[in-house]
């Protein structure tokens, strides 16, 4: 990081008012538990909500039968997506899973958000959360 | 912050996985997921510890009400835990939102009578 950078960072944290959002967003952790043959679809689904992060998991559902016939959800081989997301897009990504849980055939899931207490580096966070830098961007913490 | 779902994870030794579920079912969970995993805990720990670690394990992730995690919790630690066969631990996670549980969707029979009745 050259020096030039420091003191233009710091006027830009000290400028914020307590009504502007923080620079820095959070990010969460994304887990969708979905049937095997959907996984593309679902990958796809995501990343249109700035996720540029996913990673897929081949498991399996424990549901007894019974359970999983009321449900719809025959099929035990799953697929597990964590997906790495900006805090302010989790909302429409999660609103956005449930409908299409609710609508698309053979379709159902389950998904839910982890918070993530912290990120080491600067390029990997702005990465993750999909905010290119502005300027340098060293300091995103 | 309050959290009313947690995520449990349950690391056990391969082939254990029922038992999970099995002790996690007898305080109210309803299904979780299995996943293929391989541990990696040094050598001079099995020596140290006096304990073999076998690398291929199963990992279970099971979604609970926060209200129940503690019962499971000590659930898994009484059946599957370090000191049995499966050679468990099991940690949880808040989980701030959800979408897709099965309580959420209209029951199948209700739906039924009620487009019956329009």
């Amino acid at each position: 990081m050259n020096d030039a950078t420091k003191p233009r960072v710091r006027r830009q944290r000290n400028g914020h008012s307590a009504s502007e959002p923080s620079a820095v967003k959070k990010l969460k952790l994304l887990i969708t538990v979905v049937n095997k043959n959907k996984t593309e679809f679902y990958t796809d689904l995501l990343q249109s909500f700035e996720i540029n992060m996913q990673l897929v998991m081949r498991a399996h559902g424990t549901a007894g039968s019974e359970m999983l016939h009321y449900m719809g959800l025959e099929e035990s081989e799953k697929t597990v997506i964590f997906s790495l997301i900006r805090e302010d897009r989790a909302a429409a990504a999660l609103a956005a899973l449930d409908e299409k849980f609710r609508t698309i055939r053979g379709g159902k899931g389950i998904a839910y958000t982890v918070p993530i207490s912290g990120v080491i580096g600067a390029a990997i966070y702005q990465f993750l959360s999909n905010q290119p830098t502005p300027g340098k961007g060293e300091n995103a913490r | 912050m309050n959290f009313d779902y947690e995520m449990i994870v349950c690391i056990v030794n391969v082939g254990f996985s029922e038992a999970v579920m099995d002790a996690a079912k007898e305080f109210g969970a309803r299904g979780g997921t299995v996943l293929s995993a391989r541990g990696t805990a040094a050598k001079e720990a099995e020596t140290i510890f006096k304990i073999t670690i076998q690398p291929e394990k199963e990992m279970v992730i099971i979604l609970v009400p926060t209200a129940i995690r503690d019962d499971i919790l000590h659930a898994l630690y009484r059946s599957v835990g370090l000191k049995t066969p499966g050679q468990g631990i099991a940690f949880s996670l808040p989980v701030d939102h959800v979408v897709g549980l099965a309580q959420d969707l209209p029951k199948r029979d209700e739906t039924k009578k009620t487009e019956r009745k329009d």
